[in-house]
């Protein structure tokens, strides 16, 4: 069964178009990437799928029913906004309990609290004297703490060290080899590249591409890194559809070629190369290529 | 009904009715004071007689005038612009909640849950109205206990009842407006806005159709018309339709409310 389906969805805000027809499907236990830059309709997209929003056409289904309508289904659902605001005169603990309280258990919770290392003597403070990195936190407790099926993030390492962002994606790794769907969007791709086993990226509330991540990059993109034996005109290459850069001494570059790569190989065959290698492509390769092209047909 | 939402609620905004029943109760015994202080004679000569007599009779509330002595004084504690005020803030600030939720951010935190806004919605009144009971009848039957200590003579303990229900029923419907306003504007300085905006024009509406024969007709369509305590103190014929608009316009603006809530965006 589908975790998220997105039919057709769409939300206009006055005349502003927020989000355009978007078909979305995330079967159960996948960890899936959201990608878009700011305002690209991420939120917009999340908020419709937990029924805060309406859509103005379309239909959003989580687990395959309706959550404006069947709201129950939002207990199989963990949720960490994006422009996360807390209730300031309530202590940790207060937030904790009150909002598990919407669920009976909270069996991830002391993992969650001992993952993120958020201390009992945290918890008792108010949350208007915790730092933004400790609201992060806690945000993320509340959104796990009752161990839900499907896990949406927005922006889920915001705020964080280096340290805990790396906690968190254990923390986010043992709830998935447990069942849980993830959701989680970013536009912070080196998180997605660590997690993420499919990636969908969003431009100007359209979708533009989805599918696999090791899929988008065996596709879309090759990265040729090469050593020539001594320097050369590269025009040939930059003719052939390569795109040359960044050049790191007069006899070594990379070369991403998006498209056809046999005419690229054939100018290198006639070229005095003293080693090649073919690197995947980044997945920030990839967004940016989406980004930097007119719409794609998708896939 | 969840007890737990319940008593999280009470505790949420109790600190607000707390600070709204000091205000209103140290207001209420300083003026009953005043009165003591002053002489239940010359102070009634001096409200209820002379140029300002219209104005304080409009001030107390009430479809006729209101007679002196001091039912009449009470009257116009109850009606005191600065006791409505903060009454008129409490209940106004309580009503607006789901936009102040917008406002603050938290609107995800809470609404993303596996309840309905109209579940929400419903303890969220919950508390608000038993505090907002506690506060109406706490203020009314210590106004009895101050006055009886200062030697003064209420009338009995069933009219201060009388009278707080009335109160009740009239923060009830600035409530339920509030809500109501809520659940249509955007966040929550808005809505805060629109409902200081509206009750300052309401209550305005039935002052001075108290004093101004032209603008009298149209007093039917403030709330304030019927917060009428004389006519509770003395158990009056209006007291029933009082208390029957103004809990009405409590229910009919609560149910808009929730036809609004299920249907905007948050």
């Amino acid at each position: 069964m589908a975790a998220i389906q997105a039919l057709e969805l769409t939300k206009h805000y006055g005349r502003t178009q927020a989000l355009k027809r978007l078909v979305l499907d995330v079967p159960e236990g996948r960890v899936f990437g959201f990608l878009g830059a700011n305002g690209a309709g991420k939120t917009t997209t999340i908020r419709l799928l937990l029924g805060l929003l309406r859509p103005t056409a379309g239909t959003a289904r989580l687990f395959g029913r309706d959550p404006r309508r069947d709201v129950a289904v939002r207990r199989e659902v963990g949720y960490l906004p994006g422009e996360l605001s807390l209730y300031p005169e309530l202590t940790g603990q207060e937030l904790l309990d009150h909002l598990g309280g919407f669920y009976g258990a909270t069996p991830v919770r002391k993992e969650a609290l001992d993952a993120l290392e958020l201390s009992a003597a945290d918890l008792r403070r108010k949350t208007r004297e915790y730092s933004s990195g400790m609201k992060q936190k806690l945000g993320l407790v509340q959104a796990v703490q009752h161990a839900p099926r499907l896990l949406i993030l927005d922006e889920p390492s915001r705020g964080l060290d280096p340290l805990i962002q790396r906690s968190l994606f254990e923390l986010l790794g043992g709830l998935h080899r447990r069942g849980a769907t993830i959701f989680m969007s970013t536009h912070v791709l080196f998180e997605v590249q660590q997690m993420c086993q499919e990636v969908a990226i969003i431009r100007s509330g359209e979708l533009l591409v989805t599918g696999e991540v090791a899929e988008l990059q065996r596709r879309r993109l090759h990265r040729l890194e090469v050593a020539l034996e001594h320097p050369v005109d590269l025009e040939p290459l930059r003719q052939a559809g390569a795109v040359v850069g960044p050049v790191d001494g007069p006899d070594r570059f990379t070369c991403t070629v998006s498209g056809p790569i046999a005419p690229v190989l054939e100018v290198l065959s006639r070229l005095p190369v003293a080693s090649l290698a073919c690197a995947p492509p980044r997945l920030d390769e990839i967004f940016l290529e989406f980004y930097a092209s007119p719409r794609e047909g998708g896939e | 009904m969840s007890w737990r939402r319940f008593g999280f609620n009470l505790r949420r905004r109790g600190p607000g009715a707390a600070w709204t029943a000091l205000g209103i109760l140290g207001f209420g015994a300083l003026m009953l004071g005043a009165y003591e202080a002053v002489g239940p004679a010359a102070m009634d000569q001096l409200l209820m007689e002379g140029e300002g007599e219209g104005l304080l009779r409009a001030i107390a509330g009430g479809g006729g005038g209101a007679p002196g002595g001091f039912p009449a004084f009470l009257a116009l504690i109850w009606r005191h612009p600065l006791i409505l005020v903060v009454l008129v803030m409490y209940a106004a600030a309580a009503g607006t909640f789901v936009a102040r939720e917008v406002g603050d951010g938290t609107v995800d935190l809470l609404f993303s849950r596996p309840v309905s806004r109209i579940r929400l919605a419903l303890h969220d009144l919950a508390a608000v109205s038993t505090l907002l009971f506690g506060v109406t009848m706490l203020f009314s039957l210590t106004l009895r206990v101050i006055a009886v200590s200062l030697g003064l003579e209420p009338p009995g303990w069933s009219e201060f009842v009388v009278a707080g229900l009335l109160t009740f029923a009239f923060a009830m419907s600035i409530l339920g407006t509030s809500y109501l306003i809520g659940s249509l504007a955007r966040e929550g300085r808005q809505a805060l806005g629109l409902a200081g905006g509206l009750f300052a024009a309401l209550y305005a509406l039935d002052v001075v159709g108290g004093i101004w024969e032209v603008v009298e007709p149209y007093r039917v369509a403030s709330l304030f018309r019927y917060f009428a305590p004389l006519e509770a103190l003395a158990r009056g014929d209006e007291l029933g339709p009082n208390l029957a608009v103004l809990f009405g316009a409590a229910t009919a603006a609560f149910c808009l409310s929730l036809l609004a809530l299920e249907r905007r965006d948050l």
